[in-house]
């Protein structure tokens, strides 16, 4: 099978190309010689099978950022037939040199000018002819959002593929030029073959940023697009879990339960109450992600992601984070797990890392849920909203109060430059793409993970006694009771401690467990609540909800994204740590007051 | 002629125009900014200042750039009339 590595700089439209070639048969995998997973396609090409390999967006060959690294090993460690360049026709003066350090470099390359409908429009005029000459390879002009003269790019890249020798790259720095020179080619090369506009007129794109980012409209624009986006994916998410929920219940219901009385109790409960519980905690995530991506991708490649980074960097900068961080936590006040894949786009890995690290901080939907439970039924209608917010404070403070103690950690010598592209209306085809990319990811590297550890605590509230589940001659039970010297000071007495073992799972079951443990519902059980607890071991137990780790699923992503079980560690025991260290204060001052 | 006199670009007011004269930085970050298209003898155009010590937008080119004031203080530049 022969191999083509889709090279380009970011912001080029090369996944664009890359979808458009490979449709939608893509998957992430594990190369040699590099860390990171790629994503990869089988496609036929004239008579052969090639496996088109997308490689992560560089601005140079020479460069030390990660993504650079990762090309380069990527090249050094794998055998490939062809390197498919993409490049933005209308950014030339910057891309040329890429173009001509792979010249040097002396493999199979054809050149894909994309963005050949924008580059018309603006007036850009390319020799073709001249620049195949000068940089010894194929050469085309190409708009893969759009298609157009997409079967001749197809046609150029099986002719070259046809051709080809295999390349095997060694130590890719030493043959590269200096970069002077490099410059210096590239624009004798702009001179000769390219006409540029002295003017480029993006119009469109000058009067929108002379709103979207005005000094004084510009970010409560951005917080009211935030808000939208937010409504949009949660109003139209919600019913949608509700969707799933119920087709996955029903299933349950009709298929798996009339087996209880044919499988014995354990083969039941594992299978049933463990496994299958656990691909239904799975399969409830999928609808909220898809429709995250699919506004993620309307927020990225629209352009306006640059913007809000723009826009928040004098607040983020300050603590060691950028505008895009912001974005991403904001996102994660209604799911964490989709927050945590969508810092993807920073580039640098301790940035990337210590915002990973303040996303759990935001009050996620199922929180919410048990939150709005809770304070309805231990607080007066006139408290509960007030109590609601101060939790909303408090998950931005434990964010930002994170990333402030943890910055010297986790700081990145990597200069704060990003590129501003110009508006762009994603195609519906770009929109789709990126939402099932990313679901196909979650439930590859989540899944077993998530089911495991619902299976794990199944047997923790069924074993060795399960009446109720969780009760206290459970292992959970127990483990409730070995917990109360420590969750005793804060206010926490061994039953909710079970709740928080289930807690750790998924937020939207406390309130089932609540139910199960306590053989209560509705009025009962807030009654129950309000006699059991006062507001003040409450609010503690509110808070150390809040803080503590998210769900399973959370801890998963932050696994599978991180490649780091002492990253992911840390960060649970970061939280666990302010969880309590918080609750404590809390409590033990509302006590010392008096409360 | 008399020689421009260097600057910062962080320094520059919106609208001005400026030729970079080079990056005094760490090589890790010059390399990025080089790779940015922050590099000698092209010209940088302020575009907008972010509000409280916000960000700088620069047009180079054909490619509009933010700079974080910080970075922005690492290039020099001479100003064109």
């Amino acid at each position: 099978m022969k191999r083509i590595a889709l090279i380009g700089m970011p912001n080029t439209g090369k996944s664009t190309f890359f979808n458009r070639l490979t449709g939608a048969s893509s998957r992430t995998g594990n190369w040699p010689g590099v860390t990171v997973d790629l994503l990869a396609a089988k496609i036929i090409l004239g008579p052969d099978m090639v496996e088109v390999v997308d490689l992560p967006g560089i601005y140079d060959l020479h460069g030390f950022s990660e993504d650079e690294q990762v090309v380069r090993r990527f090249l050094e460690n794998n055998t490939v037939d062809l390197v498919c360049l993409v490049l933005n026709a209308t950014q030339l003066d910057h891309q040329l040199g890429l173009a001509v350090q792979f010249s040097q470099l002396g493999c199979h390359c054809v050149l894909m000018l994309n963005m050949m409908d924008e580059a018309e429009q603006l007036g850009v005029r390319i020799n073709i002819e001249q620049l195949s000459d000068e940089l010894h390879f194929p050469v085309t002009l190409v708009s893969a959002k759009r298609g157009q003269a997409f079967p001749l790019a197809k046609q150029l890249i099986t002719q070259a593929l046809q051709g080809a020798v295999p390349c095997e790259l060694t130590k890719i720095q030493n043959k590269l030029a200096e970069d002077d020179a490099v410059a210096d080619t590239a624009e004798r090369l702009m001179s000769q073959s390219v006409v540029m506009p002295v003017v480029l007129e993006r119009k469109t794109t000058e009067h929108l940023d002379r709103v979207l980012l005005h000094p004084l409209l510009g970010l409560p624009l951005f917080f009211l697009f935030m808000f939208l986006v937010f409504q949009a994916i949660y109003t139209l998410g919600a019913p949608l879990q509700d969707g799933v929920a119920w087709l996955l219940n029903e299933f349950r219901t009709f298929a798996l339960e009339p087996l209880q009385s044919l499988l014995p109790a354990v083969m039941y409960g594992l299978l049933v109450d463990g496994i299958y519980d656990g691909i239904a905690t799975v399969a409830s995530f999928v609808p909220v992600i898809i429709l995250f991506f699919f506004m993620m991708a309307l927020i990225e490649d629209s352009g306006y992601l640059s913007r809000a980074a723009y826009l928040t960097d004098a607040l983020m900068a300050r603590i060691g984070l950028d505008g895009r961080g912001f974005v991403m936590m904001l996102m994660g006040f209604g799911c964490n797990v989709p927050a945590l894949m969508g810092t993807r786009v920073m580039r640098s890995r301790p940035l990337r890392l210590l915002s990973m690290l303040i996303i759990p901080f935001s009050l996620c939907s199922a929180r919410l849920q048990v939150f709005l439970f809770m304070t309805t039924a231990l607080f007066s209608p006139q408290a509960a909203p007030v109590v609601l917010f101060s939790l909303y404070m408090v998950s931005f403070a434990a964010a930002f109060g994170s990333a402030l103690l943890l910055r010297g950690r986790l700081s990145s010598n990597e200069p704060f430059v990003i590129e501003l592209p110009p508006y762009r209306l994603p195609t519906l085809l770009q929109v789709i793409m990126r939402g099932w990319h990313e679901v196909r990811h979650f439930l590859r590297r989540a899944s077993t993970f998530i089911i495991i550890g619902v299976v794990m605590v199944w047997l923790l509230t069924h074993y060795p006694q399960a009446t109720p589940p969780g009760g206290p001659q459970s292992l959970a039970g127990m483990l409730g009771g070995w917990l109360s010297p420590v969750l005793n000071p804060i206010g926490i007495g061994a039953q909710m401690a079970v709740i928080l073992v289930f807690g750790f799972v998924a937020k939207e079951i406390v309130l089932g467990a609540l139910v199960a443990m306590t053989g209560l519902q509705g009025a009962a059980l807030v009654s129950y609540l309000g006699v059991n607890m006062d507001w003040v071991q409450a609010y503690s137990f509110m808070l150390f909800v809040l803080l503590y780790t998210p769900c399973l699923s959370t801890v998963a992503t932050m696994q599978s994204e991180s490649k780091s079980w002492r990253y992911t560690t840390f960060s649970v025991l970061w939280a666990l740590g302010l969880a309590w260290v918080s609750s404590f204060i809390f409590y033990q001052g509302a006590r010392y007051l008096g409360f | 002629m008399t020689e421009a006199t260097t600057i910062k670009l962080s320094t520059l007011k919106i609208g001005d125009r400026a030729v970079i004269n080079g990056v005094s930085a760490v090589e890790a970050v010059r390399q990025r900014m080089y790779s940015m298209g922050i590099r000698a003898g092209r010209e940088a155009r302020i575009i907008r200042r972010g509000r409280l010590g916000g960000p700088l937008q620069v047009r180079i080119g054909s490619m509009s750039l933010v700079i974080r004031l910080k970075d922005a203080d690492s290039v020099d530049v001479s100003l064109l009339a």
